[in-house]
């Protein structure tokens, strides 16, 4: 091969390299967005507009069938941000154990999916204080043949038993003794749904507010849910609660978003716009149950 | 139509945007890199051969899936910015796409007859010529039927893209699912002809490339038989 | 961020139970996508008067779309329509054969299709029954020279498995999920599932390579 050979393959890699500078490089570059250097609060203040994420879990965060983002905390959450000044609420739906990553991989600014506070979470983000309180159900076939009410009795039916991926019931079961094995981890609320009514589970695990919303919306699916029970660990009953998550740095909007919070629990604007949801007196956070409790246990 | 019906329909739609927007951004990425690593690879300085060796057999070595799922989850935390997840999609699809063009590349130029190059030789034609004239114009009609298999698969590729969220046509049926469970035929059946449709868009084109570019060789268009027989496997 | 050896340790066992996982799933389906493929190819050829159109169709529509689709269409759509709930493995695997059996019918047709002429006219000529026309003849011919065909497709399966994830199979990437999902460290589970799966698919590629070399001096 003769040394101009090399110059042909030369000049044309050169403006292949061009052309891949001149597609690549704009592309690039609108699609990274480098860490802003104004942190998230006055961002969203300034632009009026933040976003949301949420796991398409009814009633705690989902699309309706016109394709609305809405849900018991997009509402809280909605009403809340206007409190400071935050009118356009913007919602990104990810599967529930994508939430935090995608948080903290700032594909969003805060989850508002009615996620439990745990301590494994609260190393990874920083919770709001405790929004809601719910019990734990399990959705079984109708009828419920196998007689199984609580945790306890799917470990010792032996039956498969359904949970969200990332959720805290998995711990719950397993807590209770249900052996990994029957323990079938789905990612979306509807694929568990799903299983219960094709049978390849006995039993999904979720709260009650959560189950009893599947059922009214599929009246025909024949499935039922259990009465609420508190799960217990290490045998002691667990109070869970859930909240809205923000980013490690992003304390000032956390706290922000706290005082609103609050002050839509203790004026009943929180009762009325949770209770179409399914939500009711029972499920507003005890007082005693704070944030740094939840993330300490 | 009823109401449910076109919601549907709507809906699903509403993610062909996300969909093409991939393919054409992923065809494009591809057609560069394939370019550039099928070259390099034929180079003269071994540095460069390695380096472009490397680059082809690693991304044609690992899952679309998983080099999808790394972009996306683990690089932002590794380096601090963030992708928009249908960006991060172009970029793996052009990545992956291209180290399989590149090869398309590197053994169609290397398929051209050295007595093509031995003649632009005789013909006193400079480098650049050569190249611009005689053997990249034949080299081109070679990959064209190969490409259009590699961009077919770019395009059902596209749909991976529901592990990162980016709004395409298969998460758009998927967030349908829990609200319209009894409509799946409808859902599934209006996703299959929207990538149908893109295929058939594609192989057009494609195949339109070749003909024009076979006739302004002087050259017949290969009949479709043997453009199959050569397309092969992917890889 | 920085790598951690110690929870690489950790993640390995599990992961190399997902990795078991992908294998299985790998080598049921494609030896599924061989024969299916086969069966396809055969009843395109007969040109049997509906079946082999459909058939055509049936191999168009399921190469040009999402492998992906296919998985969620014979999941959540087949199953309940016939009552049965196979796991999401089952699943799995007839779905990755169904798809990649179209591709392998393609190889068999080109593969049948390059058997010379005068093969065919001399089974005639020795009025040889139709079958054994085709097993004693023509396949035997067909057959080796497509094998790195079929054994590029056994890789391309292999690195198209962890898209089953979405029905929960529990393969590599999904136990890298879970891990990943337990401890919010992303990096080393995920970059684990990358090297095992350039560890396995780089050899099998050289391997298949060799082949094609050995074969094309056939």
């Amino acid at each position: 091969m003769t040394h101009g050979q090399w110059t042909r393959r030369d000049f044309f890699r050169r403006s292949a390299v061009l052309g891949t500078a001149a597609v690549a490089g704009p592309t690039l570059l609108a699609a990274c967005q480098s860490t802003e250097s104004g942190d998230t609060l006055t961002s969203a203040q300034n632009s009026r507009t933040i976003r949301i994420g949420i796991a398409n879990e009814a009633p705690y965060g989902f699309a309706d069938t016109s394709g609305n983002t809405t849900g018991e905390a997009p509402e809280v959450a909605r009403a809340a941000l206007r409190g400071i000044g935050i009118d356009t609420v913007q919602a990104n739906v990810v599967p529930f154990d994508q939430l935090i990553p995608a948080l903290n991989a700032k594909q969003f600014d805060i989850v508002a999916a009615g996620m439990n506070i745990t301590p494994t979470r609260c190393n990874a983000a920083l919770f709001s204080n405790p929004d809601y309180s719910a019990l734990t159900a399990l959705l079984v076939p109708s009828g419920n043949p196998q007689g199984v009410n609580t945790l306890a009795d799917v470990a010792a039916k032996n039956v498969r038993l359904a949970v969200l991926s990332a959720a805290v019931e998995k711990g719950f079961a397993t807590a209770a003794g249900v052996p990994e094995s029957n323990i079938e981890t789905l990612d979306t609320q509807d694929n568990m749904l799903r299983a219960v009514t094709a049978g390849r589970v006995y039993a999904a695990a979720l709260t009650d507010i959560s189950l009893k919303w599947l059922v009214k919306q599929n009246p025909n699916s024949g499935v039922e849910v259990t009465p609420g029970f508190q799960p217990t660990q290490n045998g002691q009953p667990v109070q869970t609660a859930g909240g809205f998550v923000f980013r490690k740095d992003d304390g000032s909007l956390r706290d922000a978003f706290n005082g609103q919070l609050t002050a839509l629990h203790a004026n009943g604007e929180w009762l009325r716009i949770a209770t179409p949801f399914g939500f009711d007196q029972s499920n507003l956070p005890p007082a005693d149950l704070t944030t740094a409790k939840l993330c300490a246990a | 139509m009823s109401d449910s019906t076109s919601n549907i329909i709507s809906s699903i739609l509403s993610g062909l945007g996300a969909t093409v927007y991939a393919t054409v951004g992923g065809v494009a990425l591809t057609i560069v890199l394939a370019f550039v690593a099928g070259l390099a690879m034929l180079s003269p300085s071994r540095t460069v051969r390695v380096i472009s060796r490397i680059y082809v057999e690693g991304f044609r070595g690992t899952s679309e899936v998983v080099q999808l799922f790394w972009l996306f989850f683990v690089l932002p935390a590794l380096v601090g910015f963030k992708l928009v997840p249908l960006f991060a999609g172009i970029i793996v699809l052009g990545l992956n796409h291209g180290a399989y063009g590149a090869e398309i590349v590197r053994g169609a130029v290397q398929s051209v007859p050295r007595a093509q190059q031995e003649g632009a030789v005789a013909l006193s034609l400079s480098p650049a010529q050569r190249m611009r004239r005689v053997i990249l114009p034949q080299a081109v009609v070679e990959m064209l039927p190969p490409f259009n298999n590699l961009f077919i698969q770019l395009m059902k590729s596209t749909a991976l893209l529901y592990f990162i969220s980016a709004g395409e046509i298969t998460e758009k049926g998927e967030l349908l699912r829990p609200v319209y469970g009894s409509r799946l035929v409808l859902i599934y059946g209006v996703e299959l002809l929207c990538y149908l449709a893109i295929a058939v868009v594609i192989t057009f084109i494609m195949r339109t490339l070749e003909r024009v570019l076979s006739r302004r060789l002087g050259r017949a268009m290969p009949t479709r038989q043997r453009a199959w027989a050569r397309a092969g496997a992917p890889g | 961020m920085t790598w951690n050896w110690d929870y690489v340790w950790e993640s390995i066992p599990l992961l190399l139970e997902g990795l078991l996982v992908t294998l299985e799933l790998t080598v049921v389906g494609s030896l599924l996508a061989y024969v299916l493929g086969l069966v396809f190819a055969l009843i395109r050829r007969a040109r049997i008067p509906v079946l082999s159109q459909l058939m055509y169709l049936f191999i168009e529509v399921v190469r040009s779309t999402p492998l992906l689709i296919q998985v969620f269409i014979i999941f959540y759509l087949l199953w309940p329509a016939l009552h049965i709930t196979p796991s999401a493995f089952v699943t799995g695997v007839i779905a990755l054969g169904i798809h990649y059996a179209t591709y392998t019918a393609e190889v068999y047709r080109a593969g049948i299709e390059a058997v010379p002429k005068g093969q065919w006219e001399a089974a005639t000529a020795l009025s040889l029954p139709r079958q054994r026309v085709w097993t004693g003849v023509i396949l035997p011919q067909a057959v080796p020279r497509v094998v790195p065909a079929l054994g590029n497709y056994m890789i391309s399966m292999f690195k198209e498995t962890p898209l089953l994830i979405s029905i929960g199979v529990l393969d590599v990437l999904n136990r890298a999920k879970e891990q990943g999902a337990e401890t919010f460290q992303v990096l080393e589970p995920y970059t684990l599932a990358g090297i095992l799966f350039l560890l396995i698919s780089y050899p099998s590629s050289i391997l298949v390579r060799r082949l094609e070399r050995r074969v094309g001096q056939l």
